[in-house]
């Protein structure tokens, strides 16, 4: 019946997909170029600016949590002597690479040699949903190297809540 | 939990394919809590690789590339790890740079490595030659002997990878064999399924493709992509049970399709066109009535514009039928109307940017301006485009040059400022460090001294209590006070008032006072013994900063002799060149994209026009048979 037979081409294209023009002219190339030479360029400029800024022996805070908690970390507040230096607000998908293993470079600057006190923030939710804000401070000496500290965000279970564990080392 | 003392450091490494992803465990130290220590390479490797992985899952291909490329220059991760270069090649392969991933994944291969690595290196290189369409190698490869000893996940992907080529190939029956281990109750399995019943029945097995389609119906999964392949599965099912003429089996397909889903206007006009051929018309008028009343852009509401007015015909309605022909040509009038509305916007320069998502790390396909593009129509007609895999590469490559054209263009800002704080470093540095230079010298010397007297201090505290010098062991009254009266009762004799009554009384007093020195001279001692530790400590802090300033002065040196300014000036033609470049790059995909979606959007005008000429032309018919029947009644009357 004719009156269906435009049907049947929809019928077709149904089952199948759809056919695009692909005329690349050199064009997939000039793609693949393009992006080594930018990978190159920003590795390049990532190193010269690291020798630039951070010449001098820097201080570097990194943030972690424990693999799979079930307590979500919301955001963190970070200051070192009373001067507030960091704050970061995560997001599900940066929480997510948090719980997953990633390490989160959240402080990076030159401090004075000598003692610091860190004072960090967090707010979480609990399994529960209810949230929960708790502080803690950390003393460090910085030294001729460069000085790193990993503030490990971890679960205190017995409290359904996180609790801070810090690691140090010095870089010469 | 593993103990807090003593726990290996683990970072989970994942590995991604497409959709799917796992995580294998690298372990890098013994993590002893002993306080600050040195930085080994393991521990350093463990911080810079763990930033790789919060980048990595959250989707900052481009920042995890370039971290893990910095570490390599920096000589960090080298030929001994491994799970850097696994993960390099991964990257590369998902950032579009195949030959990058080819070079690691066989200098991977040529090595000594973990059975596991090895297995895992072998799959990411099949992945590499199945996507990019070299079916027959990635076959080899996936077939072979070198793929064993994989993990569950990788194992099941190494599965889907051959059903898929097989499927390909036409070869069902080894497909199946693969696709029945692919449990059906992930999205993988799902989509596998599906390919494959429509593939089966592509190639003219019918009744086995529908099986799988069927099958599918019956499958779990509540996400909303688990609902639309359910839908589309019954569609295509369906669809087939039509065209063999098994119209009940049709209806009953078609019926599990969603009213509300991605495919129900597919469905209703698929359901309508069944009940037609079964000759039921009065059922088939109120499912294309009802697909009428959807989004006019849509092909087969389009297609339904047609059918219902001649549905109508059929039944007698010949008013009916007029006025469901007039409104179809009007509702064709307005999509033309649209779609030339969409030629000329895709037509603008910038429609392609204007297609970007907000987030740089966003990877999903869905443009920026969706309800824009809605409300134009433009995204019904080019949802078959959005849709199509060649097309969101290419949007794809558009994202990733678009990105490097906002990386290019923040070094460009930066480069001057760069420059700038070079050279204020070098007037200062020349200003002030012959000066700290100089000082430095004798703040060592003076340290040095605090040193020495801090230990001999430390060293010559008895760890005991002597009463043969009370004031040692006093605190600082009573000390004051030992010296006045001690030093009364030596005098006494040759001052005024040297009585006997005066010299009992401050015998009592000394004694009294001794007593109390006494009392508290082991507490005092402690406090004297720490204070001297504490000395100590202030001292090694003291010792750190001018071993910190040492260093400084040395980092200064090195500053001020280096060739860092030229460095940085000579950056500045390669940015602008890679900049020019990106631009043309983008010109020329925008332009490639714009032909395709033009292409598409033509060929729909086309149909349209099409479709108003038969409107036309079915309304003077009508029109016409009407007007002769009158005549024949006049006529007759």
């Amino acid at each position: 019946m004719k009156a269906f037979l435009p049907f049947c081409g929809a019928l077709v294209l149904a089952l199948s997909s759809v056919a695009v023009a692909n005329n690349d002219d050199g064009l997939s190339e000039q793609i693949r170029q393009l992006k080594n030479e930018a990978l190159d360029l920003n590795r390049d400029l990532t190193l010269l600016e690291r020798e630039l800024i951070y010449a001098s022996p820097q201080t570097n805070i990194f943030v972690s949590v424990d693999v799979g908690t079930p307590i979500r970390l919301v955001d963190i507040n970070l200051t070192i002597d009373g001067d507030h230096v960091g704050y970061h607000f995560y997001t599900d998908q940066e929480f997510e690479s948090l719980t997953k293993g990633g390490i989160q470079r959240l402080y990076t600057g030159n401090l004075a040699s000598g003692r610091h006190v860190l004072e960090a923030t967090i707010t979480g939710y609990d399994p529960l949903g209810k949230d929960y804000q708790k502080t803690t401070t950390y003393t460090f000496t910085k030294g001729a190297g460069r000085k790193m500290v990993e503030m490990q965000v971890v679960d205190d279970l017995n409290k359904q809540q996180h609790k801070f564990e810090f690691r140090e080392w010095n870089q010469q | 939990m593993i103990p807090r003392l003593f726990r290996p450091c683990l970072l989970a490494v994942c590995i991604t394919a497409g959709a799917s992803s796992h995580a294998a465990k690298v372990e890098f130290f013994d993590d002893i809590d002993m306080g600050p220590i040195p930085l080994g390479v393991e521990e350093h490797r463990y911080l810079a690789f763990g930033e790789v992985m919060f980048d990595f899952y959250r989707h900052a291909n481009f920042d995890a590339i370039n971290k893990l490329l910095v570490n390599q220059h920096q000589e960090l991760f080298n030929e001994d790890t491994d799970y850097a270069e696994l993960l390099l090649g991964d990257l590369y392969v998902t950032y579009g740079l195949p030959g990058n991933a080819e070079v690691i994944f066989n200098r991977l291969l040529k090595k000594d490595i973990l059975s596991r690595t090895r297995a895992q290196t072998w799959l990411h290189k099949a992945a590499l030659h199945y996507r990019e369409g070299n079916l027959e190698e990635a076959a080899m490869i996936l077939d072979g002997d070198n793929v064993k000893g994989l993990e569950a996940a990788d194992e099941a992907r190494r599965r889907l990878m051959l059903a898929n080529i097989l499927m390909a190939e036409q070869d069902f029956i080894g497909a199946m064999d693969y696709l029945n281990t692919v449990p059906v109750d992930t999205d993988e399995g799902r989509y596998a399924t599906y390919n494959m019943g429509v593939a089966m029945i592509r190639a003219g097995h019918a009744d086995d493709g529908l099986q799988l389609l069927k099958s599918l119906l019956k499958a779990g999964g509540n996400s909303d992509q688990a609902l639309a392949l359910r839908d589309r599965a019954a569609l295509a099912a369906g669809l087939t049970e039509i065209r063999n003429g098994n119209l009940e089996s049709a209806r009953s397909d078609l019926r599990q399709v969603r009213s509300d889903g991605p495919f129900s206007e597919d469905a209703l006009l698929a359901l309508g066109l069944a009940n037609y051929r079964a000759g039921d018309i009065k059922r088939a008028l109120p499912l294309w009535l009802e697909a009428v009343r959807r989004n006019s852009n849509h092909p087969s509401v389009q297609e339904a514009l047609m059918l219902a007015p001649r549905a109508y015909e059929e039944l007698g309605g010949m008013p009916q039928a007029l006025a469901g022909y007039q409104y179809a040509a009007s509702q064709y009038r307005e999509s033309l109307k649209d779609i030339q509305r969409a030629i000329n916007r895709i037509q603008e320069s910038g429609w392609a940017e204007n297609l970007l998502p907000e987030d740089v790390n966003e990877t999903g396909f869905l443009p920026a301006n969706t309800d824009d593009m809605a409300a134009g129509g433009e995204l019904s007609y080019l949802y078959k485009l959005f849709s199509s895999n060649a097309f969101s590469q290419r949007f794809e490559h558009y994202r990733q040059i678009h990105q490097i054209k906002s990386m290019v263009e923040h070094w460009q800002r930066s480069l001057p400022a760069m420059q700038e704080s070079y050279k204020i470093q070098q007037a200062s540095l020349n200003k002030y460090l012959p000066h700290v230079r100089q000082s430095v010298s004798e703040q060592i010397r003076r340290q040095e001294q605090l040193t020495l007297a801090t230990d001999r201090l430390a060293n010559n505290i008895p760890n005991f209590v002597d009463m043969s010098a009370p004031e040692d062991v006093a605190n600082p009254e009573q000390a004051i006070m030992w010296n006045k009266v001690d030093g009364l009762a030596r005098k006494f004799g040759t001052i005024p008032g040297s009585s006997h009554q005066n010299a009992l009384r401050l015998r009592r007093v000394r004694g009294l006072l001794l007593w109390d020195i006494a009392h508290q001279s082991v507490e005092q001692r402690e406090k004297q013994i720490q204070d001297a530790a504490t000395l100590q400590d202030e001292n090694r802090v003291l010792a750190e900063r001018i071993a910190a300033v040492k260093q400084q002065i040395r980092d200064a040196t090195l500053r001020t002799r280096d060739d860092l300014g030229t460095r940085l000036a000579s950056q500045s033609q390669r940015i602008e060149r890679i900049r020019v470049e990106t631009i043309k790059t983008l010109e020329a995909l925008e332009k490639s994209m714009q032909n395709d979606a033009l292409e598409l959007l033509k060929s729909n005008q086309k149909k349209l026009a099409d479709q108003l000429a038969e409107a036309h032309l079915s309304i003077a018919r009508i029109q016409d048979t009407s007007v002769s029947g009158d005549k024949n009644q006049r006529t007759s009357s």
